[in-house]
């Protein structure tokens, strides 16, 4: 697998070895030799080219790690003057005549956006079989889901097309696609990074995150994204800064913590991998211990999930009617009742339920009962998971419960039947606002499986830190060299 | 069998702000449509909110001149309901969380003083405007996302007389805080009309009837009007409305007429907004914007008539205009002579508005020159009827006030040596007539030679030393 990293790109450029205008080529040359994966919604191709040609005229700061790399930014994130769909039909000709704060940001670092990714519909779905524009297929197989809905953003990154994407994470959305194609996914602490521009599902758990090939790569795009924002009012001034500069693999004074009703839904061979990860790392005098969480809390994770999250996308999406921007459905012959029902029609399967169930829990007869208790026992989880920081500086999670799925089981509905503590634990980490990151540990049946390390609120990089010491210590490019097909 | 009206009132009012509630985009009027709109206001997906401290400052002022309970948290909700002019699809309000709670207006009627009790004051966001054609329906978005406060009262009010007082001073009372501009005919003060009947003031089981949007206080009158009337009549035909309504008033027939029977309460679904993390708002805060708020009509009318001893009923005329009483306040920064400041402002520069159908803003006459005028009329520089030439000229005109009176050759004559070698050739050619006549009539004749002859410029008891002088030495 050539995996390229910020790091070494940033080195050559500095070397003057490679120029911007040539990683970029390169990257649109693999972009569209890798077309079959669906992984690209728009693929910016000339219009980055003269960028590229402009930046290659300026001077490199030895210190701007980020100029001149290409990246791919999830469909649901604004960019001023490009179609922006998020997946949706509705949507699919709506140009946003404004940019989302985080491409702003890159753009100020002079990074090269090169292509909008593809998402699940709206940032809903978790597959990667949810887009309007079809299925993203796994690198590793293509037989396999992807997972979602940051599907595109992984895939790019697993792919090699580029080094880092930006993906969004309410549920798992980063995590799930990154432990699925064997990447790094971090989901940082709520209102670290704007969300001006991000296109809402749930906004009390909608979290901007990046998809990378390493570790260190994440913290030089974290220092690039981390700023406090006047458009975003949940937008936090963080405590740290400089995460690339402060990067440190050293774990011998973390306490970590592995919980053990969640180990134990794990089946065989998961099971059997990740223990024997575990004591790779305890074998490097690192201290890992095992402690209980409430399973009642665990079970109830999904259930409470679901019902903040789809209350609140069934709120926050009822801008998209067609009345004054998107793809208006009906004729002149409908009333705006019919206009706005029409045009929700063309919302998929899935996104059409979740409003539904959203929209009934959200009624005054319900509400008592599922909204406001749904808000009650996520306190309490976070309050249960949050006391685990006061002894403990992180949680160490399988990313899901087994590697990634077969499309066709997917799609046949075989695996709705029961869902998995192991899956649904990564939910903690949007309940507490904490940051998770989700880096590759294995390979099970040759697809990727990964752990999520997560730490309390606005410790950023511990969470890096940690991540990358084990990162070391696992080597997963050791353990996997190439993927299947380039065998 | 004798039937109660109960009526209470909600007032919808624009917050007067430089920006929209929860974005950046400015607050104007009769704007070319959809130009005076960012993307929050529009509803475009990635849109966020951000509160306009502004209008909450204004919210807090309004709070404290209705004697309200201000709450410090400040907190939103989004009220959902699928229509036209609601962009985001929900609008947001305080419904939780009203900044204000349990307060009261005192207002006047007939002499009487009567306490209005306030239940709620919320802080929420305008919607757009709809244009309807024959053929189809257009949207301005310039209206949606402006501040506005809702002031809801408790159903305390019995007659149509009070509440139209009851508007009308709340209507005063913000426009002198310089909340709102309050204008009705523009739509920046709006009410609703909520209006039972039924045999006693604590029986409120009786279907109720909003009439929406009413934008004049005629309105308001002729609609509870025929509303009593309307209501009366089906109960006296014992045929009671059996639910809720909302209706609307007809300007053309003076009738309301049924939008929508209220058979089933709207459920709009309240969600706290999540992307607005609630704020405490800081009590030392809240004291320092009190501390900076302006004084209220009813403190104004208070200083006005007890502490500079002006006349109540002139006051009140006064303040009935809002710009001529802030022309007052500006004014009196520079001259102390209230009296005449008042005076002037209600009786020669009311006149010249209402007969030129202007307002003092499109004078060109400012406070300072008016104090000037004032001043220099109450050293009897110059004289009462002059000085109203100079008001005149000097709201007509943008020159200083020496200019004017220069211009206008209004300056006294005030030198004797001047006067008195203007004055000897006519005591001269007519010393015989003047001979003959008794001393008042002879003064009497030269005082109108002088004052013809310096055309009004001659100070008169300047002049009439002079003269008295002159007669004494030549008879």
């Amino acid at each position: 697998m050539k995996k390229i990293t910020i790091e070494l790109l940033h080195k050559k450029l500095l070397n003057k070895e490679i120029s911007v205008t040539s990683i970029v080529e390169e990257a649109i040359k693999k972009a569209k030799k890798y077309q079959e994966f669906n992984a690209i919604v728009h693929l910016f191709s000339t219009e980055v080219l003269e960028l590229a040609k402009e930046l290659d005229k300026q001077e490199i700061s030895k210190d701007n790690y980020l100029f001149g790399i290409p990246y791919a930014i999830k469909d649901n994130l604004a960019v001023k003057g490009v179609v922006t769909s998020a997946g949706t039909k509705i949507l699919r000709n709506f140009i946003p005549p404004y940019n989302s704060s985080v491409f702003n940001n890159l753009k100020e670092k002079a990074a090269v956006c090169i292509a909008k990714s593809t998402l699940d519909e709206l940032g809903m779905g978790g597959t990667g079989l949810l887009s309007c524009t079809g299925h993203v297929l796994n690198p590793w197989n293509k037989k396999h889901i992807v997972g979602g809905s940051s599907s595109g953003s992984a895939t790019l990154v697993a792919l090699g097309v580029v080094p880092f994407a930006l993906g969004t994470d309410t549920g798992d959305s980063i995590r799930n696609p990154a432990s699925y194609v064997g990447v790094v996914g971090f989901k940082p602490t709520y209102g670290l990074i704007s969300r001006y521009g991000l296109f809402s599902y749930a906004p009390s758990l909608d979290t901007i995150g990046v998809l990378t090939s390493s570790v260190r790569d994440c913290a030089i795009v974290m220092d690039a994204l981390v700023k406090e924002d006047a458009l975003d009012f949940s937008s936090q001034r963080a405590t740290e800064k400089h995460y690339f500069k402060n990067i440190s693999f050293d774990l011998s004074n973390y306490k970590l913590v592995i919980v053990k009703e969640v180990n134990n839904d794990l089946e065989d061979k998961p099971k059997k991998l990740w223990n024997r990860i575990i004591k790779k790392i305890q074998s490097q005098s690192v201290i890992i211990e095992e402690i209980e969480f409430p399973l009642e809390l665990l079970q109830v994770l999904r259930s409470v999930y679901m019902i903040i999250s789809y209350v609140e996308a069934a709120s926050s999406q009822s801008n998209l009617t067609g009345i004054n921007f998107g793809v208006r459905q009906g004729n002149e012959l409908d009333d705006y009742q019919n206009i706005i029902l029409k045009t929700r029609f063309q919302f998929g399967e899935i996104v059409k339920k979740r409003k539904i169930f959203g929209a009934l829990a959200l009624v005054d007869s319900n509400k008592q009962n599922l909204l406001l208790q749904a808000k009650k026992v996520r306190s309490k989880i976070v309050h249960y998971f949050e006391e685990i920081f006061t002894k403990y500086d992180a949680v160490l999670l399988p990313s899901a419960n087994n590697c990634a799925p077969l499309i066709s089981d997917v799609l046949e509905n075989k695996l709705n039947n029961k869902n998995h503590i192991a899956d649904d634990a990564l939910l903690l980490a949007n309940f507490a606002g904490s940051p998770s990151i989700s880096i590759p540990i294995g390979l099970i049946n040759e697809l990727p499986f990964a752990m999520t390390i997560n730490c309390s609120p606005f410790k950023d990089q511990k969470t890096l830190n940690i991540a990358y010491g084990i990162e070391k210590i696992v080597d997963f490019k050791a353990i996997c060299p190439f993927r299947k097909e380039e065998k | 069998m004798h039937l109660q009206p109960i009526i209470g009132i909600e007032i919808h009012i624009e917050l007067k702000t430089q920006t929209k509630m929860f974005s950046a985009a400015p607050v104007t009027f009769a704007k070319e449509p959809n130009t005076q709109v960012n993307e929050m206001d529009l509803g475009y997906p990635g849109s966020l909110p951000t509160v306009n401290k502004q209008a909450v400052i204004l919210g807090i002022w309004a709070c404290k001149a209705l004697n309200m309970q201000i709450n410090s948290l400040l907190a939103f909700d989004r009220k959902h309901y699928f229509y036209p002019d609601l962009p985001k699809g929900y609008q947001l309000t305080q419904q939780k969380h009203p900044l204000g709670r349990n307060g009261y207006l005192l207002i006047d009627v007939n002499g009487k003083e009567t306490k209005i009790t306030i239940n709620r004051l919320h802080l929420e966001e305008d919607t757009a405007k709809q244009i309807h054609t024959e053929q189809q329906t257009l949207l301005d978005y310039n209206r949606a996302g402006i501040p506005l406060i809702e002031v809801v009262t408790d159903p305390v009010i019995y007659d149509a007389d009070t509440a139209v007082n009851y508007i009308e001073t709340l209507r005063q009372t913000l426009l002198h805080l310089q909340v709102s501009d309050a204008k009705m005919n523009e739509g920046s003060m709006r009410c609703d009309i909520n209006i039972s009947l039924s045999t006693n003031k604590q029986d409120l089981n009786s279907a109720r009837v909003e009439i929406k949007n009413l934008n004049s206080l005629f309105n308001v009158r002729k609609a509870i009007e025929f509303e009593i009337d309307r209501q009366s009549k089906l109960i006296k035909a014992n045929k009671p409305l059996k639910h809720d309504e909302t209706r609307r008033f007809d300007e053309k027939t003076k009738t309301t007429i049924l939008m929508r029977v209220k058979d089933q309460a709207v459920d709009y679904k309240f969600l706290e907004e999540p992307n607005i993390v609630p704020i405490s708002l800081d009590n030392e805060w809240i004291n320092e914007v009190i501390n900076d708020m302006a004084l209220t009509y009813q403190q104004k009318l208070d200083k006005y008539v007890k502490v500079y001893k002006l006349n109540f009923n002139e006051v009140k005329l006064l303040l009935q205009n809002y710009e001529l009483s802030q022309f007052f306040s500006d004014t009196i920064k520079y001259t102390k002579q209230y009296r005449l400041v008042l005076n002037v402002l209600i009786g020669g520069v009311s006149n010249y508005l209402k007969e030129k159908n202007i307002t003092i803003k499109e004078t060109k006459l400012t406070s300072f020159k008016l104090a000037k005028i004032i001043e220099i009329l109450h050293s009897q520089f110059i004289t009462q009827p002059q000085s109203k030439i100079l008001l005149i000229y000097l709201l007509e005109n943008d020159i200083g006030v020496e200019s004017a009176i220069k211009t206008l050759k209004l300056e006294q004559i005030n030198d004797e040596q001047t006067l008195e070698n203007l004055m000897q050739p006519f005591i001269k050619e007519n010393f015989d007539k003047l001979q003959k006549q008794d001393t008042t009539k002879n003064i009497r004749i030269c005082m109108g030679y002088i004052m013809k002859v310096t055309k009004g410029q001659a100070n008169p008891l300047i002049a009439q030393k002079v003269i008295q002088k002159l007669i004494d030495k030549f008879t």
